[in-house]
C-alpha cells in the first residue's frame, strides 16, 4: 500500500468516524449522507474535533487575527451547555482548505474570484466506504473585504465563520429570515434569527457572533449533552395540502412565554416534520413555503412544494419535558 | 503529489446532503447580465474528476441543450461544479447542488475559456423544470426580480409569485439580455 | 404569608358576642362558577433586524388567554368566630386556551389556535361576614386567599402550576338553621406558570353554591 493510501487510511481513523446512528430523517436540518439505503446525519464521533488555521492573510486581517476569531467561533459552538461538541486547534498550517485529501481540517482565506457570490464555504471529504470524514475544511473568500473588529466597510469574519462551523459540525441551513429586493439589482436581509440563515447580514453588522435558539436547538440534538432529552422536548407533526403531504415546507415552533423560535422543515412526502431540543411549554406554530430561496441550498431533492400560503396551525402544542407533543396536522392551502 | 486513490470503482447513491455557505444571493436581471451563457436542456453525464492542479475533486456535468437563451448556441454544454465522487473518496462542498443524468434543467453559466464554466452563484445559477398536473413545462424556483423603484420586500407564500413558464422564463431572461446597463 | 396567619389568628381570638354564639362550625359547599376570560399576555414573534442594534422585527403577533369556562367548585370551611371563617375551595373547568395569532409579516390569516386546558385550583382564604344579625336572612361578606392553579394541556404532556390569588366579596342566604346558598365574585390573579407575562390580567369569577353546616 501506498504512502499515501497508509496516511489517508490512519487520517481516517483518526478524524473522527461518521456516525451511523439511527437519526430521524426527519429531525431537525442536519447534514446527512446515504448510505447503504439509510439516512444518517454528518457529524464527529470523535472529540475534540481538531482543526488548523492557515497562514494566509488578507488586507486588514493577519492570520493571527483569523485563528483569533475563528477560535472565538469555535468557543462560540463549544459553550452551548446542551451540547457536547468540542475543539482544538492544532496550530498553523501552509495546506490551505483547497488541499483536499491532505487528512487536514483547514480554515483560511482563499482567493476564489470566481465565486463572487461565494463570502464563504465548507467542504468535508468522506470515505464512502467506510463512512468516515477524512476531513472538513473551510474557505473564506479573499475577493471580499473581511474585518475582525466590526469595521463598517467590510464584512465580520468571526460572524460568517460561526455560521461555517455550524456546516462544520454538520448543521444544514435555517429558513428564519426575512429579505428585500432593491432596484437596480441586489438582496438584502432584513432580519433573521438563526446564525445558519444562508444569507450574511450586511457590513459591518456582527450579530452573527451569537447563536440563537434556532442554532441551540439544531446543535444540541445533533451533539446532546447527557441530559437533553428528559429537560427538552419535542413537537411533530404533518403537513397537509389536498389530502397529501408537503415536502420541504418550513415550520416555525414559537414558545409564547419566552418568545424563542426553532424552525425545521417537513422532510418526506408525508409531509412530517419534527422540531427537538424544544423548552418545554406552549408553542404556536407556523408554517411557510421556502419559496424565496433557491431550494437546491436546502435539500438534494428537487420535488419541494412551494405553491401554498403561510399558515398556522389551529391548535396549540403543548411541548412536555422529556417527551413529544402528540402528533399533529396543518393544513395549508394553495395559493 | 497526487492525494487521490486508485481505489476500487465502488459506487454508491449519492448522500442526501442538504447545502449550505455564506453567500450574497443575486437578483435575476443581475445573474442574467453577469452569466456568460445560459441554456436550458437535460443532463446526461455527470462525472467526478480530479481538479487540473490534482488538489481537489470535481464534477464534470454535460447537458445536451435544448435551448440557449444567452450566448452562442451549442448542441451540448459541459460546467464544472466544486466537489464529487472519485473511486471511495466523496468531496462535498456545502452549497453546490446536486445534478444526475435525466436532470431538466436550466443554467446560468459563468466562467473564461480554457477553463469551463461553473453555475453562477453556486446554487443561485441553477432552476429545475418541472411538469404540473396539466403536463405543463414550469422552472422552479420563481425568479426573484428586482422592482422599477425603492426596495420590495419578498414575502413567502405570495400568491403572485408562482414558478414561470418555460417559455415565459425564456421570455424573461432574453429580455434581460437586450438590455445592458 | 405569616403576617397574613396572625390577623387571622387576631380575628379568631376575638371574642363572640353572646347572641352569636357559634353551634355548627364545619361548613361544607358545592356548587358552580363561571370564571371569565383570563389575559395570559402579549408577546411578538420577532427576528432580529440587520442593523447594529439587532433590533426587533416582528414576524407575527400573539395574544393568550383563557376563554370563559364553567367551573365545578366545591368547599370546606371552618367557622372560628361568628364573622371569621377560614375555608379551602376546589374547582375544576375545562377552558380553552387560545392565543389569537396575527399581524403576520408574510400576510398569513390571523388564527385563533387554541388547545383545551383542565384547570384545577386549590385556594385557601378566608371570609369576613359583614353583619352576624340573625334576623336576617341575608349576609354580606368579603373574602380573600391565595392558592395554586395547575393547568393540564391536552393528553396531559405538559403541567403547569401557578400561585393564585383572589379577593371578593358577596351574600350567603339561609334556607334554614344549618343550610344556605351563598353568591359570591371575585377577582383572581395568577402569577407564573401558564401565564406569558406582558399584559396579564386579573380574571373575574362568579359563583353559586349550596352550602351545609354541622
Amino acid at each position: 500500500m501506498r504512502a499515501l493510501q497508509r496516511r489517508y487510511l490512519v487520517a481516517a481513523l483518526l478524524s473522527g468516524a461518521l456516525i451511523l446512528a439511527a437519526t430521524p430523517a426527519w429531525a431537525y436540518l442536519h447534514l446527512s449522507v446515504t448510505l447503504f439505503g439509510s439516512v444518517k446525519s454528518i457529524k464527529w464521533a470523535q472529540s475534540p474535533v481538531r482543526w488548523l488555521s492557515s497562514n494566509a492573510s488578507t488586507p486588514g486581517v493577519s492570520a493571527t487575527a483569523f485563528q483569533q476569531a475563528a477560535q472565538a467561533a469555535f468557543a462560540t459552538w463549544e459553550a452551548v451547555p446542551s451540547a457536547t461538541v468540542a475543539f482544538q486547534f492544532g496550530g498553523f498550517t501552509n495546506a490551505t482548505p483547497s488541499d483536499d485529501g491532505d487528512g487536514l481540517s483547514v480554515l483560511g482565506f482563499e482567493e476564489h474570484g470566481d465565486l463572487d457570490r461565494t463570502l464563504a464555504a465548507t467542504g468535508f471529504t468522506i470515505d464512502v466506504v467506510s463512512g468516515a470524514i477524512i476531513e472538513s475544511d473551510i474557505f473564506f473568500n479573499s475577493a471580499f473585504a473581511w474585518s475582525t473588529s466590526g469595521a463598517a466597510n467590510a464584512y465580520d469574519l468571526q460572524s460568517v465563520a460561526t455560521h461555517e462551523i455550524g456546516h462544520f459540525i454538520g448543521l444544514g441551513h435555517s429558513a428564519l429570515g426575512e429579505t428585500e429586493l432593491q432596484a437596480g439589482g441586489g438582496r438584502r436581509v432584513l432580519a433573521a434569527s438563526s446564525v445558519m440563515f444562508p444569507i450574511a447580514f450586511g457590513r459591518g453588522i456582527t450579530l452573527d457572533r451569537t447563536l440563537q435558539p434556532d442554532d441551540i436547538a439544531g446543535v444540541s440534538t445533533l451533539y446532546p449533552a447527557g441530559d437533553l432529552a428528559q429537560t427538552t422536548g419535542q413537537l411533530q407533526g404533518r403537513v397537509r395540502l389536498g389530502g397529501r403531504g408537503v415536502f420541504g415546507a418550513h415550520v416555525d415552533a414559537f414558545n409564547l412565554r419566552t418568545g424563542t423560535i426553532s424552525a425545521g422543515f417537513s422532510l418526506n412526502g408525508e409531509g412530517e416534520f419534527l422540531i427537538g431540543g424544544l423548552e418545554p411549554g406552549l408553542y404556536a406554530v407556523r408554517v411557510e413555503p421556502l419559496d424565496d430561496a433557491s431550494t437546491d441550498s436546502f435539500f438534494d431533492d428537487p420535488g419541494i412544494d412551494v405553491n401554498f400560503k403561510v399558515t398556522f396551525a389551529e391548535s396549540l402544542v403543548a411541548v412536555p419535558k422529556g417527551g413529544a407533543a402528540p402528533t399533529f396536522d396543518v393544513t395549508v392551502q394553495p395559493k | 503529489m497526487t492525494h487521490w486513490l486508485r481505489a476500487a470503482a465502488l459506487t454508491f447513491l449519492l448522500p442526501t446532503l442538504a447545502h449550505a455557505t455564506t453567500e450574497l444571493p443575486v437578483e435575476f436581471g443581475e445573474m442574467v447580465q453577469g452569466s456568460q451563457l445560459v441554456v436550458h436542456g437535460r443532463v446526461v453525464d455527470v462525472r467526478g474528476q480530479q481538479t487540473s492542479d490534482r488538489r481537489s475533486i470535481e464534477t464534470l456535468v454535460t447537458m445536451a441543450v435544448s435551448d440557449t437563451l444567452k450566448g452562442r448556441p451549442a448542441d451540448t454544454v459541459s460546467f464544472r461544479l466544486p466537489g464529487g465522487d472519485v473511486g471511495r473518496y466523496r468531496r462535498v462542498i456545502v452549497g453546490v447542488p446536486r445534478l444526475t443524468a435525466g436532470d431538466d434543467v436550466i443554467v446560468f453559466l459563468r466562467g473564461s475559456a480554457p477553463q469551463l464554466p461553473t453555475i453562477f452563484g453556486l446554487s443561485q445559477g441553477l432552476y429545475r423544470v418541472m411538469r404540473t398536473a396539466d403536463g405543463r413545462a414550469v422552472v422552479a424556483p420563481a425568479p426573484l426580480m428586482a422592482p422599477a423603484a425603492g426596495v420590495e420586500r419578498i414575502v413567502r407564500g405570495d400568491p403572485a409569485r408562482q414558478p414561470l413558464a418555460l417559455d415565459a422564463f425564456a421570455r424573461e431572461v432574453r429580455a434581460r439580455v437586450e438590455v445592458r446597463p | 404569608m405569616i403576617r397574613f396567619v396572625a390577623v387571622v389568628a387576631l380575628l379568631a381570638a376575638l371574642p363572640a358576642s353572646a347572641d352569636a354564639q357559634i353551634r355548627r362550625r364545619l361548613e361544607v359547599g358545592g356548587g358552580a362558577s363561571v370564571a371569565g376570560s383570563l389575559g395570559l399576555g402579549k408577546r411578538d414573534a420577532s427576528l432580529m433586524s440587520n442593523d447594529t442594534a439587532g433590533s426587533p422585527y416582528r414576524l407575527f403577533s400573539s395574544d393568550t388567554r383563557i376563554d370563559p369556562a364553567p367551573r365545578l367548585e366545591v368547599r370546606l370551611g371552618y367557622r372560628l368566630s361568628p364573622r371569621l371563617t377560614i375555608e379551602g375551595t376546589l374547582g375544576v373547568a375545562q377552558p380553552q386556551l387560545t392565543s389569537s395569532l396575527r399581524n403576520d409579516v408574510e400576510n398569513a390569516d390571523g388564527v385563533d389556535s387554541s388547545s383545551t386546558l383542565t384547570e384545577y385550583v386549590i385556594d385557601g382564604g378566608v371570609l369576613w361576614r359583614l353583619s352576624t344579625n340573625k334576623r336576617r336572612r341575608w349576609t354580606p361578606f368579603v373574602s380573600g386567599g391565595a392558592g395554586v392553579a395547575r393547568h393540564v394541556h391536552e393528553g396531559q404532556t405538559l403541567i403547569e402550576s401557578a400561585l393564585d390569588t383572589y379577593a371578593g366579596g358577596g351574600l350567603l342566604y339561609a334556607l334554614g338553621r344549618r343550610t344556605g346558598l351563598r353568591v359570591d365574585g371575585r377577582v383572581h390573579i395568577l402569577n407564573g406558570g401558564i401565564a406569558v407575562g406582558q399584559g396579564a390580567s386579573p380574571r373575574g369569577v362568579l359563583s353559586g353554591s349550596f352550602f351545609a353546616a354541622f
